[in-house]
């Protein structure tokens, strides 16, 4: 597993890491959720895949496109946040 | 086998196959490139008894290949795309493969699987040119496919599988199952699981469509259901569990009529949630194993009327269930489960003394299979599974499984799913349980159902429990988590 204990910033907001570390059960607890995380190394299986798009567009008010649901989008925190974002920023208020 | 295909192919020319990511075959079509493939193989040099390891995600390539390979007389080895390194190198020591077929760049496939370059091979390839059917007729007692299943230590042991015990197998769940011609079956199943893998099998004797989309993630299986408007689902418990996820955010329900489940037993939970999904399936439980493929199947909807029953044997096979010195034991007793048949398969691959400790010849009935799982019969021949060899463990001087306490931990209210791990060296018995309550409170309703040696030293609440690539639980994982574990 790629563990990671540098600091530097992330992309994206508290929450985005909320949802995600319970999905992760082999990430040790204390352990830094960094941009390119395998995910699926530190546990994500495929029913946390589900659970975490659901828990996804939930939290933020979007909907994900089927197309958008590929095993590559939930590659590594970075992929999956590059979807996310890209939809708040063509949803968000006042833009549409 | 590739005589059901060939039969398929006379009953059914026009009728899809296969249908994968990229298109789909007819019967008639399927059966042709099958005829490329052995003709492909020939040219090789590939011959009767060779083993060819198929490295290839579920679809077309996969299905052509296959049935070529057996058409050829030769060996099926299938091995899944995500096993890693260590297993491969052990299999392709094992099995000796004399061909290798794999997508992508062959010097990867050779290296990760210790071969020269020149015995791995691409479906196209191999697809390339037609040939006339020289093939000679294989016999019925012809290996037709190594399946390696995962044993309870150490490495994976190859199960030989002939075509006339692949045939007779695949036949007897046909007959209970009851595809038919209209349906559209999604699978979602390793076809390196052999319960994937007969799907193909299952199809060909009844005309049914079968879908193969591992390029997609479980996260579009329902959508997909409802777009190819797929009648029948086989699932394992942790696709289960994802359809009834995914369901409380996607609604329209696909034309599903029947569901079956194997791998592990399906809770009452999640029976009761896919009825509610697919209003108009039909639950089959159903219980087997490699080394014979399938042991029971229930009547459709069983499960309602005798709870937790996993059905009767298939038909012209024998099920019983014996005491430690091998004696049938009454109705209602719980020992381990035998199964005789001509369904039980050939033996370990080069393995006598691993194969003579599981089967026995009888003279009369033919192959004894000892399965190492434990269970009951009722009155009317019913099966009840209640754990495998390994999940029985004596503690504080009680015999007791693995299954009957996960029973009462998934009793609790607001416990989703459970797992409980035997004592290791240090005699800490630990459940694993998804749930919003806390660990103690768990472990004190535990307390108020069950004797106290069965009561577990610990509880550790997780967000889900790891599951392996054929969907049960993942135990390896959680003793790997008594590491990081609280």
């Amino acid at each position: 597993m790629t563990v990671a204990t540098g600091g530097g910033p992330v992309p994206w907001d508290d929450s985005f890491e909320k949802l995600l570390r319970p999905l992760l059960p082999l990430l040790p607890p204390r352990t830094r959720i960094v941009p390119e995380l395998d995910l699926v190394a530190a546990g994500l299986d495929s029913f946390g895949v589900v659970e975490l798009l659901a828990e996804v567009e939930d939290h933020y008010g979007i909907l994900l496109d089927d197309e958008e649901i590929t095993a590559q989008a939930v590659e590594s925190p970075a992929t999956l946040w590059r979807i996310v974002s890209a939809h708040l920023t063509a949803e968000a208020p006042g833009h549409g | 086998m590739h005589d059901v295909l060939d039969l398929a192919a006379r009953l059914w020319p026009g009728r899809l196959a296969v249908r994968d990511g990229s298109g789909a075959d007819t019967y008639a079509e399927l059966a042709d490139a099958s005829r490329a493939v052995a003709a492909g193989l020939a040219r090789r040099g590939i011959r009767a008894g060779d083993r060819v390891l198929l490295r290839l995600p579920g679809g077309r390539d996969f299905a052509r290949v296959l049935y070529g390979v057996m058409r050829a007389g030769a060996v099926v080895v299938p091995v899944g795309t995500t096993v890693g390194e260590h297993h491969l190198r052990w299999m392709r020591r094992d099995a000796e493969p004399r061909l290798v077929v794999a997508l992508g760049d062959p010097a990867r496939t050779a290296e990760a699987v210790g071969v020269p370059a020149t015995d791995v091979v691409s479906p196209a390839e191999l697809l390339a040119q037609c040939g006339p059917d020289t093939g000679a007729p294989v016999p019925g007692d012809a290996v037709a496919m190594l399946l390696y299943t995962s044993g309870s230590t150490g490495m994976p042991r190859a199960v030989v599988c002939p075509h006339d015990r692949v045939r007779f197998a695949a036949e007897a769940i046909q007959a209970r199952l009851g595809y038919n011609e209209a349906d559209v079956v999604l699978s979602r199943v390793p076809v390196a699981f052999d319960y994937g893998l007969y799907q193909l099998f299952l199809c060909a004797l009844s005309g049914a469509q079968l879908v193969l989309r591992p390029d997609l993630v479980d996260a579009s299986m329902l959508r997909e259901a409802r777009t190819v408007a797929a009648t029948v689902l086989p699932l394992v418990p942790s696709l289960a569990a994802i359809l009834l996820r995914l369901a409380r955010r996607d609604t329209g329900a696909p034309p599903v009529r029947l569901v079956t489940n194997t791998g592990a037993a399906l809770s009452a939970a999640h029976a009761s949630g896919l009825r509610r999904i697919f209003p108009d399936a039909r639950i089959v439980p159903m219980y087997g194993m490699t080394e014979c493929k399938r042991i029971t199947i229930a009547e459709p909807d069983e499960d309602l009327r005798f709870p937790g029953t996993v059905g009767r044997p298939l038909d012209g096979t024998e099920v019983s269930v014996v005491d430690a010195s091998g004696h049938p034991v009454a109705p209602g007793v719980t020992g381990e489960i035998v199964v005789t048949g001509p369904h039980v398969m050939a033996g370990y691959w080069r393995s006598p003394e691993a194969t003579a400790g599981r089967f026995h010849q009888r003279a009369q009935e033919g192959v004894m299979l000892r399965t190492g799982d434990y269970g009951r019969l009722d009155e009317g021949g019913r099966l009840y599974f209640a754990g495998r060899r390994d999940d029985i463990f004596k503690r504080r001087g009680v015999r007791m499984n693995t299954h009957e306490i996960e029973a009462v931990l998934l009793d609790v209210p607001e416990v989703s799913a459970a797992a409980v791990v035997p004592p290791g060296e240090d005699g800490t018995l630990t459940a694993y349980v998804v749930s919003d309550r806390e660990a103690t409170e768990v472990l004190a309703d535990v307390a108020s159902r069950i004797e106290p040696a069965k009561v577990p030293d610990r509880c550790v609440v997780l967000p889900r429990l790891p599951t392996t690539a054929n969907g049960k639980v993942d135990r390896d994982a959680l003793r790997a988590l008594e590491a990081v574990a609280p």
